[in-house]
């Protein structure tokens, strides 16, 4: 209560900008989405030319036309932000069967020991990151298929319910054999939408002082305090820079910006290096890797990273029901327990493009934390030993966005989920009393709740 | 009634196959993994997407991949609306381009990314009959479809890589028996593949 105090007295004295909750906007045309705030002539060009960063597909080091935006690869998964995060929302996922959808990446990490004093490593071999497409004369990493197992079942009112297991087949491995201890963690492209936002809440909001501080590699326990989550969990610390700093961003919070956020995709996924990571996600061991051309030093440049931080940092989240977007959540919601994660408020403190302060309310529903929500959604190694996996917990804010523009929905970190239903229904560890008492709940009750979610 | 907390099978199988980077112009993609080598959990057989040409389309494009196959039609497109030739559906274009800073666009572009080095160019539609139609390319082009000076709505697109062409996609619902233009931009590249086909119904 204090400390929830004390972040209180600082937001004193600062313009609220209004009482509704920041940051939703109608988006008319998918391919211009509204920035949250107005902007300055000055941002606004920044913002354009940021835009057109994110859009841009970058090319092979030394494409003639292409100075700027040279330097893809060698070993990389899409040549542009927007081939995944289109316009900013969240990528396309599996459908079915098959070969990953680009915007599926699977990530790669070394095990973090307790009490870990640095960030977590990727494969040795391969990196933080597996790499499906390569430059001419450089082999490609790895080939990712997905084969789902569909289970089915029934609730208490005889209804069915029906949710898909993934199962990964990793394939023409280039390079050797990934580590055993390496843990295969499939992503989808998150929404950008709300960023700037999330960006925005004051980490002892996030964090709730000394009871829910927690460390890296601490499994948090349950309690509240300051106004924090009182579904317990417990903050995202990353190793970065030689010193502790709260992540934010990423399915599982590993990331503590957008910035953080940006250069890593930049580094990882396209092969793109900056001033902040000069290096890509080739190893010591991918000699023919680093060996090839690079398109400068850095590749993308301090005023290009700048803009395109600049575009994510103002979008706004996607209003399909202003009313919704505006108003209080569902009874339901708060009463089945969902609410203590996902929280329906937050409140965040920013400067504006003209650098004055602005206080106000969220509506993301997420508490910024990580939790434990159970070995059916874990991380596996290698070897297929289950990894104890916390999760960030997802905002839902623009899921009726979703809903309205995806001809399937492919929901959470996977994108397993086909369904708000789904989703709910994976949720186990912290969230499975929560899910449970979802379960019990009359059909019209349940769609009710769905409907709502959907309005988001 | 509550479902079992059981571990789910994600376990992620590897297979040790080699690698055979594809000879492609820009980017190679590991290709599918042998059939021999695919660890499949309870399947009798080889996954049907393994069996399929090319994997990455989940829709049936063998009309397109036909029409690709064909001998197609040079044609310079247009660097103004008044230059822009007629196309047609169900034929195969190549398609010079020009220098995007020297085209003028009806509108937009739709996707503005950063300039220099790209190619662009217009052509002329009319179709017959109102629905879905694909326009399909050989080449990652962002596509836009203009009617009476607005742009139209993307209904579905696709892409893909490692297969034979086409690589994208775009679906448009279009109106019957008006002057439509297709403006392709955003690619160093001086010539384009296209064909417009009808999307056939449903979707397959």
């Amino acid at each position: 209560m204090l400390l929830a105090a004390g972040v209180a007295a600082g937001l004193a004295g600062a313009r609220p900008l209004d009482q509704s909750p920041l940051g939703r906007r109608a988006f008319v045309n998918s391919r211009d989405p509204p920035f949250y705030i107005d902007l300055s002539a000055m941002t606004a060009a920044r913002v354009r030319l940021g835009h057109a960063v994110f859009n841009t597909p970058w090319e092979p080091a030394g494409t003639p036309g292409a100075a700027d935006h040279d330097g893809v690869g060698p070993l990389f998964n899409s040549f542009s932000c927007d081939e995944c995060h289109n316009e900013g929302a969240d990528g396309h996922g599996p459908l079915g069967d098959g070969p990953a959808p680009q915007a599926l990446v699977v990530e790669l990490q070394s095990p973090l020991g307790s009490g870990a004093t640095a960030a977590a490593a990727g494969d040795p071999t391969y990196g933080h990151v597996l790499n499906t497409v390569a430059l001419p004369g450089v082999r490609p990493e790895a080939s990712v298929e997905i084969l789902y197992q569909e289970r089915t079942g029934r609730y208490d009112d005889g209804s069915a319910w029906h949710l898909r297991a993934p199962h990964y087949v990793i394939g023409n491995l280039g390079y050797g054999p990934l580590a055993a201890t390496t843990i295969i963690e499939p992503r989808l492209a998150p929404q950008l939408f709300g960023d700037g936002l999330l960006e925005a809440v004051p980490e002892a909001i996030i964090t709730g002082g000394a009871h829910g501080a927690g460390r890296v590699g601490d499994v948090a326990g349950a309690g509240n305090a300051g106004g924090a989550s009182v579904a317990g969990g417990a903050p995202a610390w990353q190793w970065l820079d030689g010193r502790l700093q709260l992540g934010r961003f990423g399915w599982q919070g590993v990331s503590v910006s957008i910035r953080d956020q940006t250069t890593k995709a930049f580094a990882r996924e396209m092969g793109v290096t900056s001033r902040e990571r000069p290096h890509d996600d080739c190893t010591v061991l991918q000699r023919q890797c680093r060996s090839q051309p690079n398109g400068g030093d850095p590749e993308v440049s301090d005023a290009l990273l700048d803009a395109v931080v600049a575009f994510e940092q103002w979008l706004a989240v996607p209003t399909v029901n202003a009313a919704t977007a505006a108003g209080p959540p569902d009874p339901l919601f708060v009463q089945l327990g969902c609410a203590g994660c996902h929280r329906p408020r937050l409140p965040v403190r920013l400067r504006d493009p003209d650098g004055r302060l602005i206080v106000g309310t969220i509506a993301p529903y997420t508490d910024l934390r990580l939790h434990d929500l159970g070995m059916g959604l874990a991380d596996r190694d290698v070897t297929g030993q289950p990894v104890v996996s916390r999760w960030r917990t997802a905002p839902l804010w623009g899921l009726g966005y979703r809903v309205n523009r995806e001809r399937q929905l492919t929901l959470l970190h996977d994108g397993r989920a086909r369904s708000i239903e789904e989703a709910i229904l994976w949720h186990g560890g912290e969230a499975r009393a929560a899910r449970e008492s979802f379960e019990r709940l009359p059909r019209a009750r349940r769609q009710a709740l769905l409907a709502w979610l959907a309005s988001l | 009634m509550s479902l079992p907390e059981v571990s789910m099978p994600t376990a992620p199988t590897v297979t040790r196959t080699a690698a055979r980077a594809l000879p492609r112009r820009r980017a190679a993609r590991a290709p599918l993994p042998l059939l021999s080598a695919l660890l499949v959990c309870a399947a009798a057989g080889a996954p049907a997407w393994a069996q399929r040409p090319c994997a990455d389309f989940s829709w049936n494009v063998q009309h397109e991949r036909d029409l690709f196959a064909s001998q197609p039609q040079a044609l310079p497109a247009g660097s103004t609306p008044a230059s822009a030739p007629s196309i047609h559906a169900d034929r195969f274009y190549e398609l010079q381009l020009a220098p995007q800073q020297q085209v003028h666009f009806v509108t937009g572009p739709g996707k503005v990314v950063l300039s220099g080095g790209d190619y662009a160019g217009l052509v002329k539609l009319r179709v017959s009959q109102p629905g879905s139609y694909r326009v399909s390319v050989d080449a990652p082009f962002w596509i836009d479809m203009v009617s009476d000076g607005k742009m139209l709505a993307t209904q579905d697109f696709q892409g893909q890589r490692g297969c034979r062409p086409p690589r994208k996609i775009v679906e448009f619902v279009l109106p019957a028996n008006q002057e439509l233009w297709l403006q392709f931009s955003n690619q160093p590249r001086t010539q384009v593949h296209v064909t417009v086909t009808r999307s056939p119904l449903p979707k397959s």
